[in-house]
């Protein structure tokens, strides 16, 4: 079986003309979990939000490939439909738009129309692995929901739509220590069942103290500047970020 | 020179008139007025309105209990009379203003005065449809909603896509003490069409009134509604949602009155543009004084989608009293939100379905305050239509299927 394969190559990215990444290069194939570390301000946002296509985001050197062809020219919905997923690091919220029929129109455009019955018995048995009250599930977007809540919803998204490469931007932040313990369990569970590939981004280790990354990488400044195994992390969370 | 005394009596004038209604008297909001050609005849032209009505219903799947338009009147209520009496009394004075003006041409030239009565402790569901064409057919509607009662009224006003009409409405709504009062009044007139409306509603104590306006059709659309909470403890909610694209133009102006203790007064206005639209949201909200406990809250909202569409919103309050419970206006424009694209487009939906997505979210809104899902249903399918194919047309295709709207909680 073909697994897919994410290379960043030497990515260079500007934000309102201000260069944010500085040559990146990462390579992350599907089943292997990847955590991507740094302090406030050193790009790790602007990367996540350019591999998904945000067009603010401006590619001047570099290339994005998914199974060696080039997305850069791809739009946002067509690379979520090669397999990538963004988790938000602050989920947008709709007023209006019903979370149950968002994810039924989202895994819809992604995997074709699924009979009602099953996706609902998914979306709750998901949403009940990651303690989510039932009425969250019938009310609008993200709106009104606390900062646990929404991040826990972002999780569902992912479990639900089932990518194969998914990008998590800081699904710690905000969390309680249960709910960080529970959003960790549910990432890992998803990671081993879809055998998907995960990037984690974080400023914490603490969530790591639920999860076994393969490979930790420390980003400073738009660069990457250390990279190792999850020791690395241990380090980090003792020394800060000073190399 | 001004004296100290003169000047208080201006101040007293300026106040008292700002009072009744600051859009129609304060020199501030003057230049924001669309002029509404009150008509003064019959228009050119005719339209085959039995064919109109036949494919409104059929495409509605909706009994009309009351269909008003060329051919005369037809109704199959109980509660439904139909006379030649005129219903209120408004000056015929061409110095006067906009109100007075449409208040007395359409008493005068109204040919069918519709009157819904309905008996303390009733319930009544209504659906009328009302078509304009060259006879101008103005409409006055008088509802009187007996104590205890519940109606559900739903209008629908319509005209041929070529009537260079005018559709011409009054409304004057009294709904009796305890009763449940929805009003929804569908505006899907042609383009070439203007639409002149005057709303009056008096909510009785301990009763819970909404009248929702959907303002899609009309070249031109002036409404003017006062709305007051006088009975103790009434409940009344006025919704309003404009949709506009080509060259359509709204002046969409409404009042709410606190004007008993341990009232509601919510006025709720969407408006979303396209194309070279314009819309004007002048929504005013008095508290009169000894009305203790009160709640009163402006909101208005717009989503410009086209460079050439412009929403200007307009605000307003006043309040006389010194012990209410919350009171407040508030009006914001915006254009699509791109971050939120964003997101949809991230979860694999593309670009035209995500916009259609977010500006189906935004009038879900205020479709979710309708409590008639057949309403609803109709609505949202009227509106998608036109967001859809950048058309409006006199008769849309009504789907199901459209129906994604977060159900309130009540």
């Amino acid at each position: 079986m073909n697994v897919m394969k994410l290379e960043i190559k030497d990515l260079h990215v500007e934000v309102e003309d201000k260069e944010v990444i500085k040559g990146i290069s990462l390579n992350i194939n599907e089943g292997e979990f990847h955590v991507l570390m740094g302090p406030n301000g050193s790009g790790k946002t602007t990367l996540s939000r350019t591999i998904m296509g945000h067009t603010k985001m401006k590619v001047t050197k570099g290339d994005i490939l998914v199974d060696g062809e080039s997305i850069l020219k791809m739009p946002t919905d067509k690379r979520a439909k090669l397999g990538l997923f963004l988790l938000f690091q602050s989920p947008i919220e709709i007023e209006g738009l019903g979370l149950l029929n968002f994810l039924n129109t989202a895994k819809a455009s992604l995997q074709g129309n699924l009979p009602f019955k099953e996706f609902m018995e998914e979306v709750k048995n998901d949403a009940k692995s990651l303690h989510i009250k039932e009425d969250i599930i019938g009310r609008s977007l993200n709106y009104g929901f606390s900062g646990g809540e929404k991040k826990k919803v972002e999780v569902l998204q992912m479990q639900v739509l089932k990518p194969k490469i998914a990008i998590l931007d800081e699904p710690d932040s905000g969390l309680d220590v249960d709910a960080v313990r529970v959003v960790a369990e549910n990432v890992n569970d998803y990671q081993q069942r879809a055998k998907a590939g995960l990037l984690l981004i974080t400023h914490y280790s603490r969530i790591l103290n639920y999860m076994k990354p393969n490979f930790v990488h420390v980003m400073v400044d738009g660069k990457i500047v250390k990279e190792g195994g999850r020791d690395l992390a241990d380090q980090i969370e003792k020394e800060g970020y000073k190399f | 020179m001004i004296t100290v005394e003169s000047t208080e009596k201006v101040l007293e004038q300026a106040i008292a008139s700002y009072s009744k209604m600051p859009f129609e008297t304060a020199q501030l909001y003057k230049k924001y007025v669309l002029n509404f050609p009150i008509p003064q005849g019959d228009a050119e032209g005719g339209t085959d309105l039995e064919k109109l009505r036949t494919q409104i219903a059929n495409e509605s799947r909706l009994r009309f209990d009351l269909y008003n338009g060329k051919e005369g009147t037809v109704s199959s209520s109980e509660f439904v009379k139909v006379s030649g009496k005129k219903q209120n009394d408004y000056r015929e004075d061409a110095n006067a203003g906009f109100e007075e003006r449409l208040g007395a041409y359409v008493s005068s030239r109204s040919k069918n005065s519709v009157e819904i009565d309905i008996p303390a402790g009733r319930e009544a569901k209504l659906n009328f449809l009302f078509l304009c064409d060259s006879s101008n057919a103005p409409v006055q509607v008088v509802a009187n909603i007996g104590d205890g009662s519940r109606l559900s009224l739903f209008e629908w006003f319509g005209s041929a896509s070529d009537a260079r009409c005018a559709s011409t409405t009054l409304h004057v709504i009294n709904a009796g003490s305890r009763s449940n009062v929805e009003i929804n009044m569908l505006h899907n007139e042609g383009l070439e069409t203007g639409v002149g409306a005057l709303n009056r509603v008096s909510a009785g104590e301990d009763s819970v009134v909404r009248m929702n306006g959907i303002y899609n059709g009309g070249k031109l659309t002036r409404s003017s509604t006062f709305a007051e909470a006088s009975g103790r403890g009434s409940n009344l909610l006025v919704n309003e949602i404009v949709l506009g694209n080509a060259e359509q133009k709204f002046d969409i102006n409404t009042f709410i009155l606190n004007s008993n203790q341990q009232t509601k007064a919510v006025l709720k206005t969407g408006a979303v543009l396209k194309g070279k639209s314009f819309c004007i949201l002048k929504g005013y909200a008095k508290v009169a004084e000894h009305t203790n406990g009160s709640y009163s809250n402006v909101e208005e909202r717009g989503l410009v989608l086209d460079p050439d569409a412009r929403i200007q919103p307009l605000p307003d309050m006043s309040i006389d009293c010194k012990d209410v419970a919350f009171a407040s206006h508030s009006a914001s424009t915006a254009p699509l939100d791109k971050e939120a694209l964003f997101y949809l487009m991230s979860r694999g939906i593309d670009e035209t379905k995500a916009k259609r997505i977010f500006v189906a979210s935004f009038l879900s809104k205020y479709l979710a305050d309708i409590e008639n899902d057949i309403v609803k249903e109709i609505a949202i399918s009227i509106l998608l239509d036109k967001l859809d194919n950048d058309r409006h047309t006199p008769v849309p295709k009504i789907s199901m299927q459209n129906l994604w709207i977060v159900p309130k909680k009540r």
